[in-house]
């Protein structure tokens, strides 16, 4: 890794602005993460959130603004140019390949020299217990092992950034723990995430610092503890105070 | 690829080996037609099997390979170099087609397959100079090789394009495709370069039509714009990928067969019966065994354990 | 070269691509309505125009009806046709990978065709039911064409005012933006699929009956019509109504020309080169419109 400065941001957003003919997804989003930390994005329901990530991830290609990660400009990149730079992301409705195995569906993920692959696969099966499923077919699996595959699919790859939507909804609850257990151990290694979640206790517990977007723009950022005392983003989530 | 399938496809390759010694001049035009639609439904399996693009215009490469390689023998070339010109035209039109077309996601492919054979077909009606036109060329059977180099020749050709899925299906590069096929956003999101996906499967899968539709030339000895651009050749090569099952190694091989067995017995006769088969087929397939007849062979039972207690009563609909 | 730069042959040209485009934006825009709506590309959606000049063709043999009152008879029976069709085949493929519902169509297609064949041969027919032209002047329009266009354009322009300002329609079109969204506002979005397929049944229905008495037609003669109106949808944008109308009158300009100038084998080919043309500029369609995923 060629990190010129260790402590750099890892990603940096300026100004992005994303427009679906009327509707502002995106008005003007900057932000920041810093390289080994958890950062959680939070937000309303259709408050730009999935896609921020689009647009990052560039699944998005018609955006507007700017995005650095490691310093390098990547707004206009293919996804898998991106993603072979270290940059992951999660869907937030599950899409693992449905007629794939398991295995099959994580070793696609890693980098095609990658001699290890089918072992880093295995192993990480076994890490969520799903080592029985190698050649279960990604439809067969229930929705809340979709969402784990589809985790563990990117993690193929070893990328140091990931951006996680709503990993855990629809998991149960001891998937959940296992999920968020992972996320932790891959941190301890220098892995550095983005969350959506809707949860905020799990944002309370996992992220350092905590983003929130409204109507495309984010209105608050920091400490959550700061955060949720927020006016503005009080009154995002629950209108008018009328609650 | 398993071991076990190695052997099977050698025994099938050592019994057909053998056709032009015990079979009659009958059932050598027969074998060698049944090798070029094996061909042509691999090459079709090869980008429509494995990314779910569909090819509707497979039998262009087939004509104009053949023209290709016809023009080399008449002047004067060997046939082994017509064969391979035939193949080398055939990728040469495939280059700029995929370009357009696969960048893009979605119907395009098909649309653009679909009219392909047809303008091709104008064309070489048009290009009275080259093509001597609709009146057709006709080879001197003397500069031709004997029915038995050709069936081995189509033989070869059925072998290698086998091989090439067989390989693909096998490979890193196999893998890709099918996630192409499966969620062409996902895949390109995990790193899959799709668009360099896609085009090299197409360009690899226009190669053996090209070469059969010059062995076929060197077979009958004559060629016009509709013989070397029939519409039904398409027909055909989808409905026996589907119908044996695409996307798998031997689901072409199995499909080619028994489609053309049937046609053999019962519809040869009867051109527009047999065609109406043949829809009637694909649609039934399509609807009630998208998987191709050998999906029922190889229909694993579900290995789902139900020991681990992971799963969270939940499934995906 | 001068002749054929004559502003009367200019003319007369632009007169005849217009009529022939006003058909093929019918026959497309029935297309387009389908692929809007359920993202499926109906390949047999010529041979539901030949089903209906067949019709004509019967009706007009077989009880002398002029195909304008056959209009009555094949419309709501091909209207029929393609709602059944839609019950019985193409919704078991809704919401399938593109792969299936296209070789479902092409199947349909090809069964449709070959049971042409089976009941008429494969010989060109034709209803010559109407026939002489108007003289404006210097320019001539030969009746059946302007007859055929007439209605071509009062059917799209109606199917289109139904969309726009009908509760029914606003549903079709709300199905064919939001599909989730439909559903959640409780429209039987299968009733909708339902009525959309024998829609754009009826509409090639007419255009086929049309057709009928302007050109000759055999079993085999979809291939042509299904090209044209590829291109066409291609150059509209693909799933927009109103981009086939334009896309389908365009076309039938530039064939004309291209007849004009060229051959009339190469206007057989102008809608593939066009359609190539097409992807090479603007790769999502002239008028940028919802882009197939
Ligand atoms: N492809 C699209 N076309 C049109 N509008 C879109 C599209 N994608 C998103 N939008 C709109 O952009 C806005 C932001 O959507 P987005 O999915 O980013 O929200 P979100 O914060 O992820 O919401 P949620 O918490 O429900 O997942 C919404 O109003 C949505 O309707
Ligand atoms: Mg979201």
């Amino acid at each position: 890794m060629v990190n010129a400065v260790a402590d750099s941001p890892i990603l940096q957003v300026f100004d992005l602005h994303r427009d679906f003919g009327g509707v502002h997804a995106l008005k003007g989003v900057d932000l920041e993460v810093a390289r080994g930390s958890i950062t959680g994005l939070i937000g309303p329901n259709g408050s730009g959130k999935t896609t921020l990530f689009q647009v990052i991830s560039g699944m998005d290609p018609d955006a507007t603004g700017e995005v650095r990660f490691d310093g390098e400009s990547i707004l206009g990149r293919k996804p898998y140019q991106i993603y072979h730079r270290g940059l992951a992301r999660t869907f937030q409705l599950s899409r693992v390949f449905p007629d794939l195995t398991v295995l099959e569906n994580l070793v696609v993920a890693a980098h095609r020299k990658d001699k290890g692959a089918r072992s880093r696969a295995l192993e990480l099966l076994t890490r969520v217990k799903l080592q029985d499923y190698t050649e279960v077919k990604g439809s067969d699996l229930s929705y809340g092992q979709q969402k784990l595959i589809e985790f563990l699919r990117v993690l193929m790859s070893e990328p140091s950034m990931i951006l996680l939507d709503e990993p855990a909804a629809g998991v149960n609850p001891t998937l959940r723990q296992t999920l968020w257990d992972m996320v932790r151990h891959l941190n301890g290694l220098g892995t550095t995430f983005v969350i959506i979640e809707h949860n905020m206790e799990v944002i309370a517990d996992l992220c350092r610092e905590v983003y929130v977007l409204a109507e495309g723009e984010i209105i608050a950022q920091g400490d959550f503890a700061k955060v949720r005392e927020d006016e503005r983003v009080l009154e995002a989530y629950f209108g008018k105070r009328k609650l | 690829m398993p071991a076990r399938q190695i052997a099977f496809g050698l025994a099938l390759v050592a019994l057909a080996a053998l056709g032009p010694l015990v079979g009659s001049q009958y059932h050598q035009a027969f074998l060698l037609q049944l090798f070029m639609m094996v061909a042509l439904a691999q090459s079709w399996n090869l980008i429509s099997g494995m990314t779910g693009y569909v090819s509707f215009g497979h039998a262009a490469f087939f004509g104009v390979g053949a023209y290709a390689g016809t023009l080399f023998i008449q002047s004067g070339f060997p046939w082994w170099l017509a064969i391979l010109n035939g193949s080398l035209i055939a990728l040469a039109l495939s280059v700029p087609l995929g370009f357009l077309t696969l960048r893009l996601r979605g119907a395009y492919f098909a649309v653009a397959m679909l009219g392909l054979n047809e303008v091709a077909r104008i064309v070489a009606t048009l290009w009275v100079s080259l093509t001597n036109g609709g009146s057709g060329i006709t080879l001197q059977p003397a500069i031709l090789p004997p029915l038995t180099v050709n069936y081995y020749l189509m033989l070869a050709l059925a072998i290698v394009a086998t091989i090439i899925v067989a390989r693909v299906y096998h490979s890193r590069f196999g893998l890709e495709l099918r996630a192409i096929r499966e969620d062409e956003g996902a895949a390109e999101m995990i790193g899959v370069n799709t668009t360099r996906g896609k085009l090299t499967a197409f360009v690899l899968s226009a190669l053996i039509p090209g070469a059969a539709g010059t062995v076929n030339v060197m077979y009958t000895s004559y060629i016009n714009p509709s013989s070397a651009f029939d519409p039904s050749l398409n027909i055909q090569m989808i409905v026996m990928a589907m119908f044996g099952g695409s996307g798998t190694v031997w689901g072409p091989v199995l499909g080619a067969s028994i489609v053309m067995g049937l046609r053999e017995m019962l519809w040869a006769q009867y051109p527009a019966l047999h065609l109406m088969f043949l829809g009637a087929m694909l649609l039934a397939v399509v609807l009630f065994l998208p998987g191709g007849i050998i999906s029922l062979f190889t229909r694993k039972k579900v290995v789902r354990p139900e020991v681990m207690s992971t799963g969270d009563g939940e499934r995906r609909g | 070269m001068e002749e054929i730069l004559d502003p009367i042959i200019l003319g007369q040209l632009l007169i005849g691509g217009l009529l022939a485009g006003a058909l093929y934006a019918l026959l497309a825009s029935g297309l387009n309505l389908v692929f809007g709506v359920m993202r499926v590309i109906n390949i047999a959606h010529a041979e539901f125009m030949l089903v209906g000049a067949f019709g004509a063709y019967v009706l007009y043999t077989a009880f002398g009806l002029h195909p304008l009152l056959a209009l009555f008879i094949v419309v709501p029976a091909v209207f029929g046709f393609g709602w059944f069709v839609q019950h019985a085949l193409v919704e078991r493929v809704v919401g399938q990978p593109m792969l299936t519902s296209l070789l479902a169509t092409y199947g349909l297609s090809i069964v449709l065709l070959n049971i042409g064949v089976l009941i008429f041969t494969s010989d060109f027919k034709g209803v010559p039911a109407l026939t002489g032209s108007l003289v404006f002047g210097e320019f001539v329009l030969p009746k059946p064409r302007a007859v055929a266009a007439l209605v071509s354009i009062v059917f799209a322009v109606g199917v289109y005012l139904f969309l726009e300002r009908t509760r029914l329609g606003k549903a079709v079109r709300a199905v064919s933006e939001h599909p989730h969204v439909a559903t959640i506002c409780g429209i039987d979005t299968k009733r909708i699929r339902m009525l959309t397929f024998g829609l754009a049944g009826a509409m090639a229905g007419a255009a086929g009956t049309m057709l009928s008495m302007i050109y000759s037609f055999a079993p085999e003669s979809g291939a042509d019509f299904i090209q044209k109106c590829f291109a066409i949808i291609v150059i509209g944008g693909m799933g927009n109504f109103a981009g086939a109308l334009y896309g389908g009158i365009l076309l039938g300009v530039v064939e004309a020309f291209v007849g004009g100038f060229l051959s009339t084998q190469w206007a057989e080919a102008t809608a593939y080169l066009l359609l190539v043309l097409v992807l090479l500029i603007r790769p999502t369609g002239l008028k940028g419109a919802a882009l197939a995923r």
